[in-house]
């Protein structure tokens, strides 16, 4: 079975939510080769810079998108973005891949396997505008604050060595991190 | 609004959302969530910053072969 050579899109991330709908609707491989053409890239190119390696990270790129082709159907659009979803996706597969490295045998019942618990109807209601929100509130962060918080993503360090990697003191990166989390999730600074 | 006895620091969250949350501690951010709608849809906004990072970072190729292992799966 052959497939054109489909080049790099740059697609949006909504043209990518809408595919993956059409595509839980559809099963067309020919509409998945698109959303893996646009994915399986940029989680392999996410976990290596996780610090998986590289064959690693191709593998686990693979079985993402298994997923995604198998779950499609459990995607909501008005809960998240295709890349939000497919993203909680790879953080659980990696966060699984690790746990059976080291322990080969483990305990499927383990609370920790469990994925984020949905969201209520009221608060999915606003999943497409909190995803704007969000996504506007990172590119509005200070670069100083960017920085911290992409390093909380990417490096598997305490606070401690991202401080130390950034030649600044542990209390400026807490402060960054803090100032950086009030922006994205402005909820945290509510008061009850 | 739910309200919980207690909140996970912000820190805490950032790590769970990025998954780079050790083992016990995770597993203790799991079990807060179903009964605190502040601290899940700070992880839901921080899961959308995951996502946006996946769509900014600079694709790494994929083997030549990996379209045709993973169709052949399908």
């Amino acid at each position: 079975m052959t497939f054109p050579a489909i080049p790099i899109t740059n697609a949006s991330p909504n043209e990518m939510s809408a595919l993956l709908v059409a595509i839980a609707i559809q099963h067309d491989k020919q509409m998945f080769v698109r959303l893996f053409v646009y994915y399986a890239p940029r989680v392999k190119a996410y976990l290596m810079r996780q610090g998986v390696d590289a064959a690693g990270a191709e593998e686990l790129a693979q079985e993402a998108m298994l997923i995604v082709w198998r779950r499609c159907e459990t995607f909501d659009p008005e809960k998240a973005s295709a890349s939000t979803w497919i993203y909680t996706i790879v953080r659980n597969l990696r966060i699984d891949a690790l746990r059976k490295q080291r322990r080969p045998m483990f305990d499927a019942g383990d609370p920790a396997l469990a994925p984020t618990p949905p969201l209520r109807p009221d608060e999915f209601l606003l999943g497409e505008q909190r995803e704007r929100r969000v996504r506007e509130a990172l590119a509005q962060l200070p670069a100083e604050q960017a920085t911290v918080v992409r390093l909380s993503f990417f490096e598997d360090k305490p606070h401690g060595e991202i401080a130390a990697a950034l030649s600044l003191p542990l209390g400026t990166v807490k402060s960054r991190l803090r100032l950086a989390m009030r922006r994205l999730a402005p909820q945290l600074g509510e008061t009850e | 609004m739910t309200h919980a006895a207690y909140h996970i620091t912000e820190e805490t969250l950032l790590s769970y959302a990025a998954g780079m949350l050790a083992e016990a501690p995770a597993v203790a951010v799991a079990a807060h969530l179903p009964g605190c709608a502040r601290c899940r849809s700070a992880v839901a906004a921080l899961e959308i910053v995951g996502g946006t990072l996946l769509d900014e970072i600079a694709p790494a190729p994929m083997s030549s072969n990996a379209l045709s292992l993973v169709l052949a799966r399908l």
